[in-house]
């Protein structure tokens, strides 16, 4: 059948306001994910430490008073802020949340431009800052789930289980300190990741270069530790720095000796890194140096 | 009213200007945009859809001015870029209606027009199939579809056959005309002239940033030089018929074939040749009036400028 037969139909009907035109962007780069079991599997393993803590709420209200068991639940810890801490950046929890964050953060403006879908997207009626929001906020909701997400549900299994609302204003730095830690961490972790995917055009090198910084970095921080002694080489190290930034927040000794940063220098990183992050994205976007 | 009216437009890459105060106005209907490579065509377009800041300048789409309009003046204008410009993994259908959700279609409008407009480009069997398997004209013709999904003015067409077969060159064009007659203006950026000369109506053609040309393409022609070829037959050599046109002041080339080709200005017409071949001391045998093709006019353009036109 001859094109021209086939009919055109105007459009017509409403329209959703500029300011929402990030939405359906955001959810094509969160949706996917869903849909990988390694992915939604790699999830689960860093809910396994919130497990925990959702278990010791569990012995402590359940087995806490019976006799055999006393002495036994009275040795573990409590949910508290200094569990939360420990939650937050222990180790194991920290690399996973590094993982994600290639996983989804190295790809989010390089594979627009690997797949020269940026400008068609750009060329859509969404501002950079809409289109940078709808990616910042697909690889936010991710490092939401280490971090937020997991302090709310340990909360709410707290209060249910313990019927103790008071625990709530006795530890409400639980709460406000880990908010305030996730949009200080892992909002520069998103801000940085941003930046460094809006440098290069493959995701696999942005994910590289990720590792080398954060990897790398430790290492290399680790051995001038070894040799120096001095608190503050870790300065460079940004687990150690997020590790600082949960004990800060949430107003626990650090964890160890080494990772005790001072509050200024860990003020300082974050302030650089979102400093720097921002403006490589306005210089990249503003001047379209990110669209060659 | 213009749909588009390009004022003094200014764009700079550090030191290096690429537009150098580009002014038309497009009334509607096709315009080609034609220009050798780095001319600024694509620095142009996408000045227009607002992704290159402009140093200075202005331009009004459907009569409001670019600057009050801001993001919101890409609901306006649909875009084909000439890169690939597709998200892997996704069928044909998710990412048409991805980008008319993105232009402020609710979900299900996005997804009825999506598949509409891919029924219109004649998609509507491929739609569910990934666009990667997609071939070279279907995914032009995606493309298409995506710039149309929100129902645009104003198309912006970077390359859209480049690629194509010719009968995939030829329904895309067919595409194109039948855009116009719907009422949508189409601004065609292309190298491929025989393009423009079947769908355009008026060229603006863009040499090192600046406007060199911006005429109809039939105004354009009629105000052109005529071109002849002309058989001629004398007891002389054909020197003598060379040296006379050079004496009339005509561009007067011989051909491997025995023919002349000749060039001569508005006013002076097949008289003036029998009387000249005559001056020779001969006589036209045969004489053919040539088309004057717009690849001829765009080279002309650009020799008029002292420009060779290697970057074709």
């Amino acid at each position: 059948m001859p094109v021209y037969e086939q009919g055109y139909e105007t459009y017509g009907g409403p329209r959703h306001p500029l300011n929402r035109r990030w939405l359906p962007l955001f959810r094509e780069e969160v949706l996917p994910y869903f849909r990988k079991r390694m992915f939604v599997f790699l999830i689960f393993l860093a809910l396994v430490p919130w497990f925990y803590g959702v278990a010791l709420t569990f012995l402590h209200t359940q087995l806490g008073d019976a006799e055999s068991f006393k002495e036994l639940v009275g040795k573990l810890p409590v949910v508290d802020e200094k569990l939360v801490a420990t939650l937050l950046t222990n180790g194991y929890d920290l690399f996973l949340l590094f993982i994600v964050a290639i996983w989804v953060g190295s790809g989010l403006v390089a594979r627009d431009r690997k797949d020269m879908t940026l400008d068609v997207f750009l060329g859509r009626a969404m501002s950079s800052v809409q289109y940078l929001w709808a990616k910042g906020a697909a690889l936010g909701t991710f490092l939401l789930i280490f971090s937020m997400l997991p302090t709310i549900v340990l909360v709410i299994f707290q209060v249910g289980l313990t019927g103790d609302v008071g625990w709530l204003f006795t530890h409400a730095r639980v709460l406000w300190g880990t908010a305030f830690y996730t949009l200080v961490g892992p909002g520069t972790l998103v801000l940085a990741m941003l930046a460094l995917s809006s440098l290069a055009r493959s995701p696999r090198v942005v994910g590289l270069a990720f590792i080398a910084l954060v990897f790398f970095g430790d290492i290399a921080c680790g051995v001038v530790y070894a040799v120096t002694k001095v608190g503050a080489v870790w300065f460079f190290s940004l687990s150690r720095e997020l590790m600082a930034l949960a004990s800060l927040c949430l107003g626990v000794a650090a964890a160890s000796e080494s990772s005790d940063l001072h509050p200024a220098l860990v003020a300082f990183f974050f302030l650089a890194l979102a400093g720097a992050s921002v403006g490589v994205l306005a210089a990249r976007f503003s001047r379209r140096g990110v669209l060659q | 009213m213009s749909v588009l009216s390009v004022q003094d437009i200014r764009v700079r890459y550090g030191s290096f200007e690429a537009l150098r105060g580009v002014t038309f106005d497009v009334q509607g209907g096709a315009v080609g945009l034609l220009g050798p490579n780095g001319a600024g065509k694509s620095t142009l377009i996408k000045s227009l859809l607002g992704l290159v800041p402009l140093t200075s300048g202005h331009f009004n789409l459907l009569g409001k001015d670019s600057r009050s309009l801001g993001p919101g003046l890409r609901d306006l204008v649909g875009y084909v870029p000439e890169r690939e410009g597709l998200r892997p993994g996704m069928s044909g259908v998710s990412w048409v209606a991805l980008l008319g959700e993105l232009s402020g279609l609710p979900r299900r409008a996005a997804v009825e027009r999506a598949h509409e407009v891919l029924q219109y480009v004649g998609l509507e069997e491929s739609r569910y199939r990934n666009a990667e398997t997609f071939s070279t004209g279907m995914r032009q013709r995606l493309k298409l579809a995506a710039a149309l999904v929100h129902d645009p003015a104003l198309l912006l067409l970077d390359e859209p056959t480049s690629g194509m077969d010719p009968v995939g060159r030829e329904d895309m064009l067919e595409l194109c005309r039948d855009i116009v007659r719907l009422g949508k203006t189409v601004l065609l950026s292309t190298h491929i002239l025989k393009d423009v000369e079947a769908l355009c109506d008026q060229v603006v053609i863009l040499h090192k940033g600046q406007v060199q040309a911006g005429v109809s393409v039939e105004d354009w022609t009629r105000s052109e030089a005529q071109h002849f070829l002309v058989q001629w037959e004398g007891d002389g050599k054909a020197e003598a018929f060379l040296q006379a046109c050079q004496r009339a002041g005509w561009s007067a080339e011989p051909r491997k074939d025995g023919l002349f080709k000749l060039v001569l200005p508005l006013g002076e017409g097949p008289r003036s040749v029998f009387r000249v071949a005559r001056e020779a001391g001969g006589a036209v045998n045969r004489f053919v009036k040539e088309e004057t093709s717009l690849e001829e006019l765009f080279l002309s353009a650009l020799q008029k400028n002292g420009e060779s036109h290697a970057g074709l």
